[in-house]
C-alpha cells in the first residue's frame, strides 16, 4: 500500500500512475479535493511560451505535456490558443531571447499581423506593436481532478476527502504506517511509502519524515471578470511578472497574478492592493478593464522548490521528486514539489517512477496514452427534465443531486454559483436540495460555509456593480431568506 | 408654468413620494435608470421586524423606545397617520392588503422560517399569531422545495408543518420562470389543473391547516386563483413570497404605476448626473427643470451611491464625492429618501419599509412647505393627510 498525501493534481495524477501499475494506493486530502493550489491557478494550459525565457526547460516539458493533456483529456481542455502581446514599451530585445527560447523549446510561434489580433480580440487597446500565436490553451481544473479520481476509485484505489495525515511510523528507518485524522476519527493505515505531494503544505508534511525541505512560498492573486472578454488566452510580451495573464474560463475571464512571499500555506485571501495592483496593470493592454465587472478576487499559494533560485530571483518553475531515504531521511517517504498544474502528469509519473523503484515493481502502463474519465463536465445537462437551480450556469436540479459531496464540493463540479450573481439566487435552492440528503441542519451549515467562500472573494474587490451585487446579496439573504443567525 | 417636483428615483420610497404629491395636486415627474427594488421582493412592508437576530413582536414598543434612529422621534400618532397614508394610496391604487395590526404580523418567508411584517399585500400569509400550516410545492419549481420549507419552519416555531407535493404541470419543462408558473396557473387550463389536482392530493392534509403556495399564483389574477381553491377546498389560501424576480412587488409595481399615470405623474428614463439651480441635469448634462427636487435613489443597492475602485463613495445624482455626510440638500431643495438616507440599513434591522414611508412623507411635507405650497386637496390632521377622493 501507498499512502499519498494531497488532492491536487500532483496527488491525484501520482496514485493515478500507481493503480495503473497494480499498485494498492490511498489517498489522503485534509479538505476537499482541489482545495489547495489546484483549485486556485489561473485556468491555463501553458505552451510553455511564457517560460522559453527564464525557464527553459519548464518551457519545453509545458509544450510536451500539453500535446498529452489534449490526448488524455480532451474533455478538460480547450483549445482555445494564445497570443503572447508586445506594446510599444516592451523591449524588443526580450522579444528576440523569446522567439529563441520558444524554438529551442520546440514550441510552435506564429507571427500574427496586429489588425487581425485587434479584429480578434477588440479589447486590446491601441499600444499594441506585435502579437504571436501559441498553442495556449483552458484547463478546466476541477474536472480534470474529479476524473482522476473517478479512475483512482475506479481501479480499486482509495480517494479519502477531509483526512489528515499526521504522523508517518516508521521500523527500522523504513516506512511502516500512518497516522491519519479524519471524519471518523484518528486512525491508522500500514503502507510501505508514502507520497508528500503536499503543494504548498510539502515543507511541513516533510518534517514528518525526519528530513525537512524548504518551500518558496508566494501568494498569486487572480481576479474574475465577469463575461469572456477575450477569445483566447492573452500574454504580455515582457519577463514573467505581476498582471500578464488573462484567461477566458467557460463564461468568465482570469486576470492575474501577482507574487507576494507567504510565510505559511495558510495565508489565503486576495488583498485590495493587490487586486488595485491588478487593475492598473490590466489598464495598460486593456483600456476598458475599469469597465468590466468584476466578480471576485482569490489567491493561490505556488508551492515552488527553493532549490532553483537563479540569480535574478526567479524561482524555477521546474519540479524535484525527493527521495528522502537517500538523503537520511526514513526510506519509503518522497516528495514531490514544484512545478505547474500542466505538468502534473509527467510529475507524477517520475514520482511514480521513484516509488516503483523501492518497492521493486516495474511500469506496465503508460499514463501518457491512458485516457483519463471525465464527467460529461458543467453546463452539459441543460436538457434535464428538472428545474434549473442555477441560471448563471445553467445546472439543473439533477445536474446537482448526480454529484455527492459538499455544496463546495458540487459547486466545484458543477460549476454553480461561479456566474455573476455568485450564488445569490441559487445558494439556498442547492442547500435545500441538499438538506434532502443531510438533513436541514448539516445543510445550512454547508450553505453558511459556501456563503462564506462566496463573500471572501469579493472582499478585495467592493467596488461598482459588485459592490450593487454585494448589497444585494445582503438584501436576499437577510430579508428573503432570512439568513440572519450569523450576524454578530 | 411652475415646473414639475423632480422625484429622482422609482422604488418603493420614489413611488410613495409621487403619489403624496399627486395627491397634494403637484405635479411630479419620476425620473429613473431603472426599476428599482420592488421587483425583487415580496412588497410586505416591515415597520420594525428584527432586534439582532430575533424576531421582534411588537415594533411599536421598539420605536417608542427607539434611540439614534433618524426617525426616533415620530410618534406613535406620527406613524399611524403614515401608515394609515400608504395604506390608502394603495387601496386607491387597487392593491389590497391585510388590515394595519396592532403588533407584527407573522408571516412565512421564502426559506420556509418564520418572519415578521407590519404592512402585508393580500395575497401573501399573514397571520396574528403562528399556527400549524401546509406548504404546498410544485415538483418543477426551483424555490418551492416544501418539505424542507416545513423542516425549517417546525424546528423554528415548534409547530406542525404538514407538506402537499403537487407534480409538475402538462407541458412543464426545466426553463420555467417563476412568471412563467404564474401565466400558466392563471391561464384557463393552468387553474383547472390546479385544482383537480389540489382535490386529487388533499386527503392526507389535515382539515385545519391554511394551504400556503409559493408566489408564482398568477401575475393579475392572484386574489381570482386564491379563491377559487378556498372555495373549492374550504381552506384558506395565501402565497408566501420567492426569491426574486418576486411576483408580489412585480404585481405591485404594475398597479402603482398606472395609478401615477393615471393621477399625472410623468415617468422618464434615464440617468441624473447633476444638481443644479433649476433642476437636475440628465442624460449627460441636458437639464431637467424642477421646483424640488427628491432623491430616492436607493443607496448603494439601488445606485444613488456608487463606490469606486478608490474606495471612494460618490452621490450619483450629484456627481459628487461624499465626505462624511451627503453632498446634497444643505440648502433643502434636495432632500432624501428611502435607503437612500445615510446609517439605513433595512437588511439588519428590518425596518426598510418605515424608513420609506417616513422619509418619504418628511420629504413630501418639507417640500410643500418649503415652496409655499397649500395642498390643493384637502389634508387630514398632521403631516401630509390624504383624503379619498372617490
Ligand atoms: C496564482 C497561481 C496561478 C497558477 N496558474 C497556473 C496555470 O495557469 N497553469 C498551470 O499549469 N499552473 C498554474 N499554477 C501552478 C499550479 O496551480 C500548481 O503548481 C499546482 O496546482 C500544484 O498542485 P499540487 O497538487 O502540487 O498542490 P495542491 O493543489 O496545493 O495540493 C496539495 C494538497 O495537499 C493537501 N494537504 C496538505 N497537507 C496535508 C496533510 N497533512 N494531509 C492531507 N492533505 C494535505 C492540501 O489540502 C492540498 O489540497 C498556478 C499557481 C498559482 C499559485
Ligand atoms: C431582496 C430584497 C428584499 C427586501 N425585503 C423587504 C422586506 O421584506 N420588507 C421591507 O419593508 N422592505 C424590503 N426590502 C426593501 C428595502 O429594504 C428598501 O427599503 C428598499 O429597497 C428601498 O427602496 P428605495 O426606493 O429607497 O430604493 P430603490 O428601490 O433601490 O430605488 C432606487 C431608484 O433610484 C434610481 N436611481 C438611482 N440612482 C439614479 C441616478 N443617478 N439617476 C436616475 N435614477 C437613479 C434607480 O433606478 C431606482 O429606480 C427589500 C429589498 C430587497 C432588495
Amino acid at each position: 500500500m501507498v499512502v499519498v498525501v494531497g488532492g491536487g493534481a500532483t496527488g491525484l495524477g501520482v496514485a493515478w500512475d500507481l493503480v495503473q501499475q497494480g499498485v494498492p494506493v490511498t489517498v489522503v486530502e485534509q479538505g476537499d479535493l482541489g482545495q489547495g493550489t489546484s483549485g486556485r491557478f489561473h485556468g491555463l494550459l501553458h505552451s510553455g511560451a511564457r517560460y522559453a525565457v527564464e525557464d527553459p526547460g519548464t518551457a519545453r516539458d509545458c509544450w510536451t505535456e500539453n500535446q498529452i493533456l489534449r490526448r488524455i483529456a480532451p474533455g478538460a481542455v480547450e483549445a482555445t490558443g494564445g497570443y503572447f502581446v508586445a506594446t510599444a514599451g516592451d523591449a524588443e530585445e526580450y522579444e528576440e531571447r523569446w522567439l529563441l527560447g520558444c524554438q529551442t523549446a520546440g514550441i510552435p510561434v506564429r507571427p500574427v499581423p496586429v489588425a487581425e489580433a485587434r479584429q480578434r480580440v477588440p479589447a486590446l487597446g491601441g499600444g499594441v506593436r506585435r502579437v504571436y500565436g501559441v498553442p495556449d490553451g483552458v484547463l478546466e481544473g476541477f474536472s480534470l481532478l474529479l476524473g482522476l479520481a473517478k479512475g483512482i476509485v475506479a481501479q480499486g484505489g482509495a480517494v479519502w476527502p477531509r483526512t489528515r495525515l499526521t504522523r508517518v511510523a516508521s521500523r527500522a528507518g523504513s516506512v511502516s504506517g500512518v497516522e491519519l485524522d479524519g471524519a471518523g476519527g484518528r486512525r491508522t493505515l500500514a503502507c510501505s511509502a508514502v507520497v508528500n505531494a503536499a503543494g504548498p503544505w510539502a515543507g511541513e508534511v516533510s518534517t514528518r519524515f525526519e528530513d525537512p525541505i524548504a518551500l518558496r512560498l508566494a501568494s498569486g492573486t487572480m481576479l474574475v471578470f465577469a463575461h469572456r472578454q477575450v477569445p483566447l488566452v492573452i500574454n504580455r510580451l515582457a519577463p514573467p511578472g505581476d498582471g500578464d495573464i488573462l484567461v477566458p474560463h467557460r463564461h468568465v475571464s482570469i486576470f492575474g497574478t501577482t507574487d507576494v512571499p507567504v510565510a505559511h500555506a495558510g495565508a489565503l485571501g486576495a488583498t485590495v492592493s493587490e487586486v488595485q495592483r491588478l487593475m492598473e496593470l490590466g489598464g495598460e493592454l486593456y483600456p476598458g478593464i475599469e469597465q468590466w465587472r468584476v466578480l471576485r478576487a482569490f489567491a493561490g499559494i505556488r508551492p515552488l522548490f527553493d532549490g532553483g533560485i537563479s540569480a535574478e530571483g526567479w524561482v524555477s518553475r521546474e519540479f524535484a521528486v525527493i527521495d528522502h531515504g537517500r538523503r537520511g531521511g526514513m526510506a519509503g517517504a518522497f516528495s514531490v514539489v514544484g512545478g505547474k498544474w500542466t505538468t502534473y502528469r509527467k510529475m507524477a509519473q517520475e514520482t511514480a517512477n521513484a516509488v516503483m523503484g523501492y518497492l521493486g515493481i516495474r511500469r506496465t502502463a503508460d499514463t501518457a496514452t491512458l485516457r483519463v474519465p471525465l464527467d460529461p463536465g458543467p453546463g452539459s445537462a441543460d436538457s434535464d427534465a428538472t428545474p434549473l437551480i442555477c441560471e448563471c450556469e445553467r445546472v439543473s436540479a439533477a445536474a446537482l443531486a448526480r454529484q455527492n459531496g459538499s455544496l463546495s464540493e458540487r459547486r466545484v463540479a458543477t460549476w454553480f454559483g461561479m456566474g455573476p450573481c455568485q450564488g445569490t439566487f441559487c445558494g439556498d435552492r442547492a442547500a435545500q436540495s441538499r438538506a434532502r440528503v443531510v438533513g436541514v441542519e448539516a445543510a445550512e451549515q454547508e450553505l453558511a460555509a459556501f456563503r462564506a467562500e462566496r463573500a471572501k472573494g469579493m472582499v478585495a474587490v467592493r467596488w461598482g456593480r459588485n459592490a450593487q451585487q454585494e448589497a444585494l446579496q445582503q438584501a436576499i439573504r437577510w430579508q428573503t431568506l432570512g439568513e440572519r443567525e450569523e450576524r454578530p | 408654468m411652475t415646473p414639475p417636483v423632480l422625484v429622482i428615483g422609482r422604488g418603493p420610497a420614489g413611488m410613495l413620494a409621487a403619489s403624496l404629491f399627486c395627491l397634494a395636486g403637484v405635479a411630479v415627474d419620476l425620473v429613473a435608470d431603472g426599476a428599482g427594488t420592488l421587483p425583487l421582493w415580496s412588497g410586505a412592508w416591515h415597520f420594525r421586524s428584527y432586534d439582532g437576530a430575533r424576531l421582534l413582536d411588537d415594533p411599536w414598543q421598539w420605536w417608542a423606545d427607539a434611540e439614534g434612529h433618524p426617525y426616533a422621534a415620530w410618534s406613535s400618532q406620527q406613524w399611524r397617520e403614515g401608515w394609515q397614508t400608504l395604506s390608502q394610496v394603495w387601496r386607491l391604487a387597487g392593491i389590497p392588503t391585510h388590515p394595519l395590526p396592532s403588533r407584527n404580523w407573522w408571516t412565512v418567508s421564502a426559506a420556509g422560517t418564520p418572519d415578521r411584517a407590519f404592512l402585508v399585500p393580500a395575497w401573501q400569509y399573514a397571520v396574528p399569531a403562528a399556527e400549524p400550516v401546509c406548504l404546498v410545492g410544485f415538483e418543477g419549481l426551483a424555490d418551492s422545495l416544501a418539505d424542507v420549507q416545513a423542516v425549517r419552519y417546525s424546528r423554528r416555531c415548534n409547530l406542525r408543518a404538514e407538506v402537499l407535493a403537487l407534480p409538475s404541470p402538462p407541458g412543464w419543462d426545466g426553463t420555467w420562470s417563476t412568471v412563467r408558473w404564474a401565466s400558466y396557473l392563471e391561464s384557463e387550463p393552468g387553474g383547472a389543473w390546479l385544482l383537480e389536482e389540489l382535490t386529487r392530493r388533499l386527503a392526507g392534509v389535515s382539515d385545519e391547516l391554511p394551504l400556503l403556495f409559493p408566489q408564482v399564483m398568477g401575475i393579475r389574477r392572484v386574489a381570482d386563483i386564491l379563491g377559487a381553491i378556498t372555495r373549492s377546498t374550504g381552506r384558506r389560501a395565501y402565497e408566501v413570497p420567492a426569491p426574486p424576480p418576486a411576483l408580489g412587488g412585480i404585481r405591485i409595481q404594475e398597479q402603482w404605476t398606472r395609478w401615477l399615470l393615471r393621477n399625472g405623474a410623468r415617468f422618464r428614463s434615464g440617468h441624473v448626473d447633476g444638481i443644479t439651480e433649476d433642476g437636475v441635469t440628465w442624460h449627460h448634462t441636458q437639464s431637467l427643470n424642477g421646483a424640488a427636487v427628491v432623491n430616492a435613489t436607493g443607496g448603494v443597492l439601488g445606485g444613488g451611491l456608487a463606490i469606486r475602485r478608490d474606495g471612494s463613495l460618490w452621490e450619483t445624482v450629484a456627481a459628487r464625492r461624499l465626505g462624511g455626510s451627503s453632498a446634497l440638500g444643505q440648502d433643502g431643495r434636495v432632500v432624501t429618501a428611502g435607503r437612500q438616507l445615510p446609517g439605513c440599513d433595512p437588511d439588519r434591522h428590518g425596518d426598510g419599509g418605515a424608513v420609506n414611508l417616513a422619509s418619504a412623507v418628511e420629504a413630501v411635507r418639507g417640500t410643500l412647505q418649503r415652496l409655499g405650497w397649500q395642498p390643493a386637496r384637502s389634508a387630514g390632521e398632521g403631516g401630509v393627510g390624504i383624503v379619498e377622493s372617490h
